[in-house]
């Protein structure tokens, strides 16, 4: 079947995000686009993931209960990160520089007002 | 007499008798004693002689009558025996002369002739004692001799016992001369004695007097014109000054001018000296400077100290008119009388002083109490209210043992806290009596109050934020679900606009949210170029509710106005003041709200058309809590916090117009390019 083919092809999306809203709404839109989703919705269940699916692209809220989401990326090793797109209301300095130096380029800023703009970005990163 | 002298000489043979019965005893008793013969004849004195010394008499004999008183000038015999026919003389003569010169040698006659005539003459004459005839018998002249000793020494003892008599009686007479003087001498001492123990009656009462007058009086120049009187009463006296320290350390004199006791404050302390100086002339000199008139012969009395407590020293002078060197005596008993109401005069001086100190002290305390602005009261041990103040008669006026207890006491709507304290401790039974003190604790409860709210509003300010943040997450989640519906294909296009409703309220939602999260975070951070513009129009927003009842003027420059400041203390500042302006107009009104540069100075200016700002908040407007708004209407620390604000940032915030059509705040903060 071309679906095993188009599954090599399939990038898979990492959404760690605590607020559930936020996640269906981004797993159903990713969903669409073609891509395979993962969900979490704490620090540690993010951690568990990454770790077993290995995905391309993660959406990691900054403040989630169990570990921040710089906490869960100090635990990733760094062949195995992926992009990584740190969505947050309010990331400090500090925490900027730390998510820079483990190679995090890019930060989406949230609440997001259009989701298919958001969309866009991450097609338009990754895509 | 001369009969009975006869008699006598003719009842003589019985005495004869009687010595020959007895004549030795009788010679014994006439052994040695002298005779005295005068005869012319020197045969009848030579037989004599025999005779008489034969019987043991002393003899002398004198033939011549004329020699006789010369001889007895140098002798005294006990008998004279004298003839009767002597050619010098006859024995009458002879022995009538010594009859009166010498009565107590007794006279015999011898005579040849006896004859009546003869015997009277002699017995009336000479007053003779026996007569011997020539020639006499032995015997019988023996015996008249005999008899004439004894009678002489009769005589002599008699006149002997006489004149023991007349010296006893001289004795006698001297003794009651004496006694009469003695009596008179004791009557005089006595009288005088009384005299002068009636003086000295009088003297110890009126030093009785004295002290107990003393005792009743109650100021000290009423003391010092009793003694003034006294002692003029008895010396004179010009005037009298008594200078003396008060409790104030204050020297005095006082002393009467033109009958009026005056009392005037110098500047000369006297020291403690000791003694009761005259006429010092310091002090002389002193005191005439101070009463302009000259003062002579002054008595400087240094009044005795008995507490030292009250150790300062007073002086009584007493100015007299006596003259100096003739009356000492005058003055050493005006010396006197001073020295005996020293002491006296002294405590009672002494006792008004300490008395006058004891009613200041007093009375500064009574006052003291009374002008403490708490309501104060001494309570004994059964809650019963022994003393007050003035405020506790205004504000509390009744104390019982449960407000004690409770320690809180609401009254006439202020709030008192009641303390107890004991004082007067004794021993066995703890304290006998209680302070209690009500502290008004009214405004500060009050205060408390406010500040509680304050710290309130900070907490409510931290969980608006934090909210802010919990919040942002489901709106962004609601939204973005709302977008997938809207652009989803399977969804009914009738749902769309509502969906995109959705979208729009939590966009709205989440500006609001926005602004509450900007304001709430107030973070101490540094000074960045702002525009006051932009501080305007980020904090409207979040006053929309406070302006819902008033209209706004919003009057902005077109070109920015940047200051150097923190937008979001400034955006404080700002609703502070536009806050403040909706509260103080209680009707409908306009706040105007304008930005504009001047001289280099970027100004924003907050104005109301309410009723301005009152006179009693005035004076503290920028102090924390001087707020008009009741409770949980604001925290009263809006002003301070904005005056603290602007000041950072180099600015001052004044009240620029204050009227009953509205008041004006105005804030100015150095422009920056």
């Amino acid at each position: 079947m071309s679906a095993s083919s188009t599954k090599l092809n399939i990038k898979k999306v990492l959404i760690a995000d605590d607020e559930e809203l936020i996640r269906k709404s981004l797993a159903r839109l990713l969903a669409k686009q073609g891509f395979e989703v993962f969900e979490a919705e704490d620090g540690a269940i993010a951690s568990q993931v990454w770790l077993d699916k290995r995905p391309d692209i993660i959406l990691l809220d900054y403040l989630m209960p169990k570990m921040t989401g710089l906490e869960v990326l100090s635990q990733i090793p760094e062949n195995i990160r992926g992009v990584v797109i740190v969505i947050s209301a309010f990331v400090g300095e500090k925490e900027r520089d730390a998510f820079l130096s483990k190679g995090v380029r890019d930060f989406y800023k949230k609440p997001f007002d259009d989701i298919f703009k958001f969309m866009e970005f991450i097609k338009n990163q990754y895509g | 007499m001369p009969k009975r002298q006869s008699r006598s000489f003719l009842d003589s043979p019985r005495i004869v008798s009687d010595f020959e019965t007895t004549p030795y005893k009788r010679l014994r008793s006439v052994f040695l004693k002298n005779v005295l013969w005068v005869d012319d004849d020197p045969l009848v004195l030579s037989s004599a002689k025999r005779l008489l010394r034969m019987h043991g008499f002393n003899i002398h004999t004198i033939d011549n009558p004329l020699l006789v008183e010369d001889w007895l000038a140098q002798n005294t015999p006990d008998v004279i025996v004298s003839d009767q026919r002597m050619p010098q003389m006859t024995g009458t003569t002879l022995l009538s002369n010594i009859k009166n010169k010498f009565p107590q040698i007794t006279r015999i006659m011898v005579t040849g002739f006896m004859d009546q005539q003869l015997v009277q003459q002699s017995i009336n004459e000479a007053d003779v004692f026996r007569f011997i005839t020539k020639p006499w018998v032995e015997t019988e002249l023996l015996a008249d001799i005999v008899q004439g000793i004894e009678h002489s020494e009769k005589l002599k003892s008699k006149e002997v016992l006489s004149s023991q008599i007349r010296e006893q009686n001289k004795i006698l007479q001297k003794f009651t001369e004496n006694l009469e003087e003695i009596i008179f001498e004791r009557t005089f001492e006595l009288a005088s004695a009384q005299k002068e123990q009636a003086h000295k009656n009088i003297k110890i009462k009126n030093l009785v007097k004295f002290i107990q007058d003393l005792n009743v009086m109650k100021e000290t120049q009423e003391i010092i014109h009793y003694f003034y009187n006294d002692f003029k009463k008895e010396f004179g006296i010009i005037n009298c000054f008594f200078a003396y320290t008060d409790f104030n350390l204050d020297s005095k004199i006082l002393f009467q001018l033109k009958n009026k006791w005056v009392e005037s404050k110098v500047e000369k302390f006297w020291s403690a000296k000791k003694e009761i100086r005259t006429f010092d002339k310091e002090d002389q000199q002193y005191l005439s400077n101070e009463i302009k008139m000259p003062i002579t012969q002054l008595l400087s009395v240094p009044l005795m100290r008995f507490r030292e407590d009250l150790a300062v020293p007073h002086t009584l002078f007493i100015e007299c008119d006596f003259k100096q060197n003739v009356e000492s005596e005058k003055i050493s008993a005006a010396l006197d009388f001073i020295t005996s109401r020293l002491q006296i005069l002294s405590l009672g001086i002494e006792r008004i002083l300490s008395n006058h100190r004891v009613e200041f002290e007093s009375e500064r305390w009574e006052k003291t109490f009374d002008s403490i602005s708490d309501p104060l009261c001494v309570l004994d041990k059964n809650y019963q209210v022994l003393r007050k103040n003035s405020v506790y008669n205004k504000q509390i006026r009744e104390v019982s043992r449960e407000m004690v207890e409770k320690k809180v006491l609401h009254k006439n709507s202020r709030i008192y806290q009641v303390y107890l304290y004991g004082i007067e401790e004794t021993s066995a039974h703890g304290f006998e009596n209680y302070l209690c003190y009500f502290r008004d604790v009214t405004e500060e409860r009050m205060l408390y109050q406010k500040l509680l709210q304050g710290e309130k509003m900070v907490a409510v300010g931290l969980l608006a934020g934090n909210i802010a943040h919990e919040l942002n997450n489901p709106l962004t989640g609601i939204r973005s679900m709302a977008q997938l519906l809207t652009h989803s294909t399977t969804t009914k296009k009738a749902y769309i606009s509502d969906l995109m409703e959705i979208d729009r309220a939590c966009q709205r939602c989440q500006s609001i949210i926005q602004s509450l999260i900007d304001f709430s975070d107030i973070k101490e951070g540094s000074l960045m170029r702002i525009s006051l513009q932009d501080v305007v129009h980020k904090t409207l927003p979040l006053l929309k509710t406070a302006l819902r009842f008033h209209s706004t003027k919003i009057l902005l420059p077109e070109k920015d106005v940047f200051i150097l400041g923190e937008m979001k203390l400034l955006q404080q500042v700002l609703f502070n003041l536009v806050h403040n302006a909706c509260q103080a107009m209680s009707e409908a009104g306009v706040v105007t709200i304008q930005v504009k540069a001047s001289k280099k100075k970027a100004v924003l200016e907050v104005s109301d058309t309410g009723p301005g700002v009152s006179d009693e908040i005035l004076s503290r407007l920028f102090e924390p809590f001087a707020s008009t708004k009741k409770e949980g209407e604001g925290t009263g620390l809006g002003l301070s916090f904005s005056k603290n604000v602007v000041e950072k940032m180099n600015g001052q915030i004044t009240l620029l117009k204050n009227s009953s059509d509205g008041a004006s705040f105005q804030i100015q903060i150095p422009e920056t390019k």
